[in-house]
């Protein structure tokens, strides 16, 4: 039924079907020696290990370079693992191979040396920047000491598989043996390379426990609710607001001085060390930012005493007063902000932010509230104030 | 003559000009902007382009590190110019429509700057799965420091309104417009607030992190039954005759013991594609003992090819060929067991969230590991090169 040229391409297309499937087929394939492979291992290990040499990190580009790095050596420890696989007994060694594991193992060598090289950059960046900067560095560092590792542990264990499938172990002894010897002393080499890069890694991680600053935080807190105390206690006259809030102003500045260098050791400490989080120092910084809250909730009171005072107060006295409110105002703002930042800055810079994220968004979410509480009611002490100056023609 | 003259007083009038244009004080006054407004517009520009920047990022995982490091430096260096406006004002200070215009800009910038922050950690949790954990944690850290940079520059940004106003020497003739701005400030600090707290409970949904004190029943496990393959590997006494099938036994032994410390090996790197891990000191102190034991093995087997070179010459070319097979499996067994222990190691320090915690205890590890490997691998070396020469001699 068919036509000749409808029958023909037919039986082309069979033709190419069948050429296609036995080309495709591993069986068929072309098995490439084993010397090949180990040389293509060995061209693959060069550039590796130029990549890594052309690397200069700086503050700027280490994350990407080290990386880019990571990438190369998992690529490489992948190839070196597909041959590895592709091994199969008996095997004939020859000359060739057994130069190829010695280059392989020169190379493993070189590229642990690079590694060293690095980890030593890394060390100089962090002469010059805070910790968090160079974090990733640091990770990404061992991250490529644990690659490089893995990757001449399988240039070893490759080799071994070689020689235990070799069947001409006999004639080719003193050559293998020359191997062996090579191997295990690269070996050694590399790991002290991997070991001192992971010591220069974990020498630069240092730790403070939040537990430091509990003593430090209690006492804010206890001068804090004294001082919420105090100013819940007082009550605006026309003639007393302005020698009142001036004393009030005092005790916050003091307050707040208390709290910035709370705020600076912390921040000093955040540049060069991680922190620990201490549950109780979470539960403190909580109990802060209530205590900012009520600080501005008695100020707004304030704001509004002042307002209905102001017919009866002198120009002098309405003068200090509203000064002392806006001064009032930015400071227990500053302090409110001191206290949110250090504990973004904590959680930054934890040490141990897995076991302690539900306390984190509970203490985040609390203080964010109370944050919220403090702005409302400083924008409103703040807005009656600035109205009483304009009324009064301050 | 008169052109002549008239070209040298119009060169002299246009340069004099010029030189009045360009001088900063004539100018400011020219344009009839205070040196404040001009500080704060300075600051909105870089603001700008901040926001600009952070818009431009999406966020993969393989840009992860190199676009939230550099939006960090960004952020910082804004900050950094917010304090320098700030430190440098000095009571009195007039207040203009300018100055508070660009109060106003600067909290819209940073409500903006948290609208892009949110974004960004949305980006971050919409990876694909199939993201490596240590590139999810170094972005998730990357965030959370982001999100501190933002919420701290909002908090300068008002904290300078605020001082900007307690210096200010015309606040009555600017009440309203103060006000005004106090309440804008205000509702975008809100916002931006809500924003980093947004952001950082996304960011920290994203942490998953093992304790490595799940793993140590297993370890611990490994540990007896490697140091009872120890005591069995040294009770084995070879003799001509049954060398063959006491060491092949000995392999069988070894060869399944190495496919558990392997098992163990892939459950690690498992669990470190999808989580960080948290160092439980007795790991490390597992791991150490592994290694010993490792080498105690390496010992055992060193022993093995000294009976065999003893016995080589009493014994069945067929027998010494299957003992010296089985020895050479035994070596890259042991081998590769030295080498998984190691690994586990490097990846549980590579993959851990609290190495400063347990820097000390880590350091010992290597150590002790390094030393025990290296041990290890000189009664492998001695091993095989007994055993090859071995083959060399008797022509196997």
């Amino acid at each position: 039924m068919y036509a000749p040229n409808t029958r023909r391409q037919g039986f082309l297309a069979f033709l190419f079907v069948i050429a296609f499937s036995f080309s495709a087929s591993p069986a068929i394939a072309r098995v490439i020696p084993l010397s090949t492979q180990l040389q293509d291992l060995v061209t693959q290990g060069n550039a590796v290990n130029a990549t890594l040499a052309a690397i200069s990190l700086t503050i700027d580009n280490s994350c990407t370079q080290l990386a880019s790095a990571k990438k190369s050596v998992t690529d490489y420890r992948a190839s070196i693992e597909k041959v590895s696989a592709g091994i199969t007994a008996p095997l004939t060694l020859d000359t060739s191979s057994l130069t190829s594991l010695d280059s392989l193992s020169n190379l493993a060598v070189s590229i642990g040396g690079r590694a060293k090289t690095l980890s030593i950059q890394v060390n100089g960046i962090s002469s010059t920047a805070n910790l968090f900067d160079y974090q990733a560095s640091l990770a990404a560092m061992l991250r490529l000491s644990s690659d490089i590792g893995a990757m001449s542990d399988r240039i070893l264990e490759m080799a071994n598989k070689i020689l235990l499938m070799a069947n001409n172990i006999g004639t080719m002894a003193n050559r293998i043996l020359v191997t062996q010897q090579l191997q295990s002393a690269n070996l050694a080499l590399t790991e002290a390379s991997i070991l001192t890069t992971q010591q220069n890694m974990v020498a630069l991680s240092s730790v403070v426990s939040t537990l430091g600053y509990n003593s430090s935080l209690s006492g804010l807190v206890s001068n804090g609710n004294l001082l919420s105390s105090n100013m819940t206690g007082v009550t605006l006259t026309q003639t007393n607001m302005g020698t009142e809030l001036a004393r009030i102003q005092t005790s916050v500045t003091t307050y707040l001085n208390s709290v910035t260098t709370l705020y600076t050791l912390m921040s000093l400490n955040s540049a060069s060390a991680s922190f620990y989080i201490d549950g109780d120092t979470l539960t403190k910084l909580g109990d802060l930012s209530s205590i900012h809250a009520a600080l501005a909730l008695a100020l707004d009171n304030y704001a509004k005493a002042i307002n209905q005072l102001t017919p009866l107060t002198t120009i002098p006295v309405l003068s200090s007063a509203t000064a002392s409110m806006l001064t009032l105002t930015r400071d227990i703002g500053t302090m409110s902000d001191r206290i949110m930042e250090m504990t973004d800055k904590i959680i930054v810079m934890a040490d141990n932010i897995g076991t302690m994220s539900g306390r984190v968004v509970d203490t985040e979410a609390l203080q964010q509230s109370n944050f919220t509480l403090t702005q409302n009611s400083l924008l409103s002490a703040s807005t009656v104030t600035v109205n009483v100056i304009k009324a009064a023609g301050l | 003559m008169n052109t002549l003259l008239r070209k040298p007083l119009i060169t002299f009038i246009a340069l004099l000009l010029a030189v009045l244009l360009t001088n900063p004080a004539f100018a400011g006054r020219a344009a009839s902007v205070s040196p404040l407004a001009s500080q704060l517009q300075t600051l909105v520009t870089q603001g700008t382009a901040l926001k600009t920047q952070l818009t431009g990022i999406t966020l993969t995982a393989d840009n992860l590190c190199s676009q939230l490091s550099s939006a960090h430096k960004a952020a910082k260096a804004y900050i950094d110019g917010i304090a320098t406006v700030s430190n440098g004002l000095a009571a009195p200070l007039h207040l203009d429509t300018d100055v508070m215009n660009a109060l106003d800009q600067l909290g819209y910038i940073n409500r903006d700057l948290g609208t892009q922050d949110v974004r960004l950690s949305g980006n971050l949790s919409g990876l694909p799965s199939s993201t490596p954990m240590y590139a999810i944690s170094d972005g998730l850290v990357a965030m959370l420091q982001l999100s501190d940079d933002i919420g701290t520059m909002a908090d300068r940004i008002l904290e300078m309104a605020d001082k900007i106003l307690v210096m200010a020497d015309n606040i009555g003739l600017m009440a309203d417009r103060i006000v005004t701005t106090q309440q804008l400030q205000s509702a975008n600090l809100a916002l931006t607030e809500a924003s980093i707290l947004t952001t950082q409970q996304n960011a920290l949904a994203l942490v998953k992190v093992t304790d490595t004190g799940t793993f140590n029943p297993n370890l611990q496990t490994l540990l007896n039954d490697g140091n009872a393959l120890v005591t069995r590997m040294r009770a084995v006494v070879l003799n001509p005759l049954t060398m063959a099938t006491q060491l092949k036994s000995t392999a069988t032994d070894v060869k399944a013991y190495l496919d558990r410390v392997t098992a163990m090996r892939n459950t690690i790197n498992t669990t470190t594609a999808t989580n960080t891990l948290y160092i439980n000191a007795d790991s490390l102190t597992a791991l150490a003992n592994m290694s010993v034991m490792v080498s105690s093995l390496g010992t055992a087997l060193q022993g093995y090819s000294v009976a065999e070179n003893s016995l080589a010459a009493i014994t069945g070319k067929l027998t010494l060929t299957d003992a010296l097979r089985s020895t050479l499996q035994l070596s890259a067994d042991i081998g590769t067991m030295a080498d998984s222990i190691l690994e586990m190691a490097d990846v549980i320090l590579a993959m851990s969230d609290n190495i400063g915690l347990e820097a000390d205890q880590i350091l010992l590890t290597q150590q002790l590991q390094s030393t025990n490997l290296a041990a290890t691998e000189g009664s492998i070396l001695s091993t095989q090169t007994v055993v090859v020469g071995l083959f060399a001699t008797f022509s196997l």
